[in-house]
């Protein structure tokens, strides 16, 4: 190393420069120096960052401060401290809500700020994250309804690089089956986890090594990298570098390196990630044929081309591959950061994300941390303003005594730093102490150790910084420019704009409030709505058990009389796809001769296999017609039809109707035998569909699935269950779930917003009383004289009362009016995500304006109470 | 003498300083102190501690040449004195001492597990 290749962040040398004696400074930042790009190499990304943080404030101590000459505007600064503390300690409760209130206002700001900067974080720890891209099928075959998938034909890839300079590279996954099983001493476990890619994967993907490395993980074939956490879960320990996996299938698989656990933000999720197992004949007819599907690819492009340009010559390279299909079929990019966040209408890429919106919640918490951290500094503004008044004799005694304008500015400011210092060490202890509860709740993991904290208190103290800076100008300028005479007459000029302002923020703040309350009502209430909905079936304790073996498919009618026999099962059906459980459930054309629509008009659906015991099983009813009596091997063209498709075909009389089912290129005629009544079989994302229930042999589909429903103890049946399926699938382990909990995965992201939203609400309703409590205590004790005046003439207390609670009731009033369309739109847009939704109503508006009012009353009410029992005498006596 | 005795981290940065001779400086001895001891610690506590021991005259230090690595920023590289050496030595033998008066009993009754 002769030259230094990384050179460390800036602002640890000119803070080290500022703080430490000139005789050590030299040596320490040589040390920094080569302790970064000592790291920076093994850690790449903000962890070097992190540590060299944590090493840089290591330096910050007496021991290495530089011996400064001692000035006067030292003394001065240091006075102006100790004048802070005072005032602090003076009125300790005005202090305690600017402290607390701006502490809340900052964790939670910075909790934002880091949970945002996740976000938009994906996939950019890759060194070329900024080159990589994912190819994309677009299907038109359809023209209204264009479909995108995150897969493509196989040799797609390499193609690209043989033609196209510009893309330098290919990396192209598969995942030949749901799950890979393997051996270990003499025990059975399946990864559904995995992928198979070659050599290139780790020259464009920069994943952690913990054993092994990049350069020779994949250097020969038959090789295989691990996630720490699936070394552990599987064998107990973490350096596999040379073991052998005995696979079923792929046979004996040598393990190369051990990953360090995969970032949280990276789309790219696996535990085991294989090179070149599979060396056969069938395999490499794939890889190489214009007819499959099923590669993720990812290209490299090259450092100074344009995506927009390889994309343009995208038709004629579709043309002159797959000829006439390339008018239906085409290709687009999608830059590799995009995939995370952009891939709501991307079907089957890996991990999909199909209809996961994350883009929305992003704008939601980004406002929602700035408007509660600004409405937290303008609380600070308010209540320092506001005591001004009671500070006039003190900024009158220094101006006259010859203080200059910028050093009481100084002074204001510098007190502005103490309070949000003393905020930010509060906040600091917050944020740290609610990470591990919001990971819980956001289902996300920051790291709660010393790097990422130091990562984590960038942003804090850039927050901090910027409200001392700004809160303390106002006051600041505010207070130094009155008049010195004026100020030690005791008048200061609170001025009628001021006054107004300030009322607007109160609106304004508790605008938010509203909206936030409304918001978590109509969240909870929607979620509350979702779980208790009746689908047309009965959902709960239905055991889902895969069938992962072609034996198991083949003996499935013995395999299931067994689980019949079972006690405590009460009924077993076999289906190809589970309602409400499975997404992609097959999607065929249906027609026929007996539908009112025109000729050849078509319509889509969506079918599943259903042997005889899925109705008495899941519970749902027919409308007219009949169902599968049996399971014999004759009934496999008929068919039963949902409302929807019946509907949707305009049949007048479905039952012995012949209808003919388009799925791909093959087709089948099946002839009705029943109507079902509607059920909901896909999330309540959407509307219910037409949908063919074909029979258990149908041709377009293959069985999957069975289903038990559970009537006794769930342990004693899922062990019964996993011995009666050991018996039939000798390869891998029995996989099973309880399907409502299934369910719910549908709702996650949205449990998630509420729970962010329930913190939210709690915390803008926090902080928006901490600030109207702050400025109704200034207002009482403005107004005491005058209260003592009107007792001591006969005023009732709860005339008072009245008086001294109007103007922050009709500030409510306003803020109620205003949130209420805000209010109305942004609960409208978040539930028309939504296919089954509730209607808020005007009940829950009225109700959200109710808390809010009451919320406020309370607040206020306490500091009204205390004055209106005050002794008139008390206040009057004051001078 | 109280103050002239070495604290256990004192003790273990002097061996090390030993060990690296004639290259003992900050990071080295931080790195060493990681592989060698398993001991991570920041690096301003390192320094610190090098210069304490140095004001208590067991070390001494001196500049080296500037070079192009680190930014062309001196090192500065430390090395025992014979007060340090005498101070090291004390301890080992404090040490050696104890550990050959301790009974045989001792041993044979630890309760393992």
């Amino acid at each position: 190393m002769d030259k230094q290749s990384h050179i460390p962040p800036r602002w640890g040398e000119r803070l080290l420069l500022w703080f430490c004696a000139e005789d050590r400074v030299e040596e320490i930042l040589g040390d920094l120096d080569e302790y970064y790009d000592l790291y920076a190499s093994q850690y790449p990304g903000w962890r070097a960052k992190g540590y060299y943080a944590y090493h840089v404030l290591s330096y910050l101590r007496l021991y290495n401060w530089k011996k400064r000459q001692n000035s006067n505007n030292w003394s001065m600064f240091r006075n102006y401290i100790l004048i802070a503390w005072r005032s602090i300690i003076k009125n300790p409760g005005y202090a305690a809500i600017n402290i607390i209130g701006l502490a809340v206002g900052i964790a939670f700001s910075a909790l934002m700020y880091i949970y945002v900067s996740n976000e938009l974080s994906y996939d950019s720890f890759h060194a070329k994250s900024d080159q990589l891209y994912r190819i994309i099928t677009v299907d038109k075959r359809i023209p209204d309804d264009v479909r995108r998938y995150g897969q493509i034909v196989p040799p797609v890839g390499p193609a690209l690089v043989e033609d196209y300079p510009e893309v330098v590279g290919q990396v192209r996954l598969y995942q030949p089956n749901g799950q890979i099983v393997f051996d270990i001493n003499g025990e059975k476990h399946q990864e559904r986890e995995w992928f198979v890619t070659h050599n290139d994967f780790f020259k464009y993907f920069d994943f952690e090594f913990l054993y092994g490395n990049a350069q020779t993980a994949f250097a020969s074939p038959k090789s295989m990298v691990i996630t720490e956490k699936a070394a552990q879960k599987y064998f107990g320990r973490k350096d596999l570098v040379g073991e052998v996996l005995e696979t079923g299938g792929y046979g004996p698989v040598t393990i190369t390196g051990v990953l360090r656990d995969l970032p949280e933000n990276s789309h790219l999720k696996f535990s085991m990630l294989f090179s070149d197992i599979d060396a056969g004949e069938d395999w490499a007819n794939y890889l190489n044929s214009w007819q499959s599907f099923g590669a993720y690819t990812y290209i490299l492009l090259a450092k100074n081309s344009n995506i927009a340009d390889l994309s343009n010559k995208m038709p004629a390279f579709g043309e002159r591959y797959m000829g006439p299909m390339a008018q239906v079929m085409s290709i687009e990019y999608q830059a590799i950061r995009d995939i995370y966040l952009a891939s709501e209408r991307i079907e089957g890429g890996i991990n999909d994300k199909t209809g996961e919106v994350h883009y929305i919640y992003i704008y939601i918490f980004g406002s929602l941390g700035f408007f509660i951290l600004l409405f937290a500094s303008i609380n600070y503004i308010n209540i320092a303003t506001a005591k001004a008044t009671f500070r006039a004799k003190e900024i009158g005694v220094r101006k006259s005594i010859g203080a200059a304008r910028g050093q009481l500015m100084m002074q204001f400011v510098t007190e502005s730093f103490v309070v949000t210092g003393l905020a930010y060490l509060i906040a600091t202890a917050i944020l740290f102490g609610v990470l591990p509860y919001f990971n819980v709740m956001a289902d996300t993991s920051f790291a709660v150790d010393r790097p990422s904290l130091m990562i984590y208190l960038l942003p804090l103290t850039a927050i901090a910084m910027t409200i001392a800076l700004l809160s303390g100008t106002y006051p600041a300028l505010y207070l130094s420019r009155q008049k010195a005479a004026d100020t030690l007459k005791g008048e200061v000029a609170s001025g009628k704009s001021s006054a107004g302002l300030r009322k607007g923020l109160v609106v304004f703040q508790f605008v938010l409030t509203i909206v936030m309350i409304l918001s978590t009502i109509v969240i909870s209430r929607q979620l509350n709505y979702i779980s208790d909905k009746e689908l047309g079936f009965d959902e709960d304790r239905l055991l889902v058990i895969d069938i992962n073996s072609r034996n198991v498919r083949a003996q499935f009618q013995t395999m299931k009389n067994e689980l019949a026999a079972i006690p405590g099962v009460d009924a077993v059906g076999v289906s190809s796809r589970v309602p409400m459980e499975w997404k992609n459930i097959g999607e065929v054309f249906m027609k026929s001769d007996y539908s009112e629509l025109a000729a050849n008009d078509s319509v889509k659906s969506y079918l599943m296999g259903f042997d005889e015991g899925m109705k008495e099983t899941f519970k749902f009813e027919m409308d007219e017609g009949s169902y599968f009596e049996s399971n014999s091997a004759n009934d496999s063209t008929r068919i039963i039809l949902n409302e929807s498709a019946v509907d949707a075909l305009k049949l007048k009389d479905p039952i012995g109707a012949r209808i003919s089912i388009l799925r791909g290129g093959s087709s089948y005629d099946g002839q009705v035998i029943g109507v079902v009544k509607d059920f909901n079989f896909q999330s309540l994302h959407q509307k219910i569909s037409p949908l063919i229930i074909g029979a258990w042999n149908n041709p377009a589909s293959m069985i999957d699935y069975f289903t038990l429903k559970v009537s006794g103890n769930v342990a004693s049946v899922i062990d019964a269950a996993a011995s009666v399926h050991d018996k039939f699938d000798l390869n891998s382990p029995m996989e099973y779930h309880f399907l409502d909990q299934q369910m719910d995965k549908n709702y996650e992201a949205e449990q998630r917003a509420g729970l962010i939203f329930k913190l939210g609400a709690v915390l803008s309703i926090l902080v928006a009383c901490l600030g109207l409590f702050g400025l109704a205590s200034f207002t009482i004790q403005r107004k005491a004289k005058e209260l003592g005046i009107r007792k001591v003439l006969g005023a009732g207390d709860g005339q008072l009362f009245v008086l001294l609670s109007s103007s922050f009731a009709k500030q409510v009033a306003v803020a109620v009016l205003i949130a209420t369309p805000i209010g109305y739109y942004v609960t409208n847009e978040w539930l028309s995500a939504f296919e089954y939704h509730i209607d808020p109503g005007v009940g829950t508006f009225i109700l959200s304006g109710l808390i809010a009012a009451v919320i406020a009353l309370l607040t206020i009410s306490y500091r009204a109470y205390k004055a209106v029992h005050s002794n008139p005498v008390d206040s009057l006596k004051y001078e | 003498m109280k103050g002239r005795n070495l604290g256990e981290f004192e003790e273990l940065l002097m061996l090390m300083v030993a060990n690296l001779y004639p290259e003992a400086y900050g990071v080295a001895i931080r790195e060493e102190l990681k592989k060698s001891a398993s001991r991570t610690v920041a690096m301003g506590a390192v320094h610190v501690a090098l210069s304490r021991l140095e004001e208590k005259g067991y070390l001494k230090s001196a500049l080296a040449e500037a070079t192009h690595e680190r930014g062309g920023r001196r090192k500065r590289l430390f090395s025992i004195t014979a007060a340090g050496k005498k101070a090291v030595q004390d301890n080992m033998e404090l040490r050696n001492q104890l550990w050959s008066t301790v009974p045989e009993l001792t041993w044979k009754n630890i309760q393992f597990g």
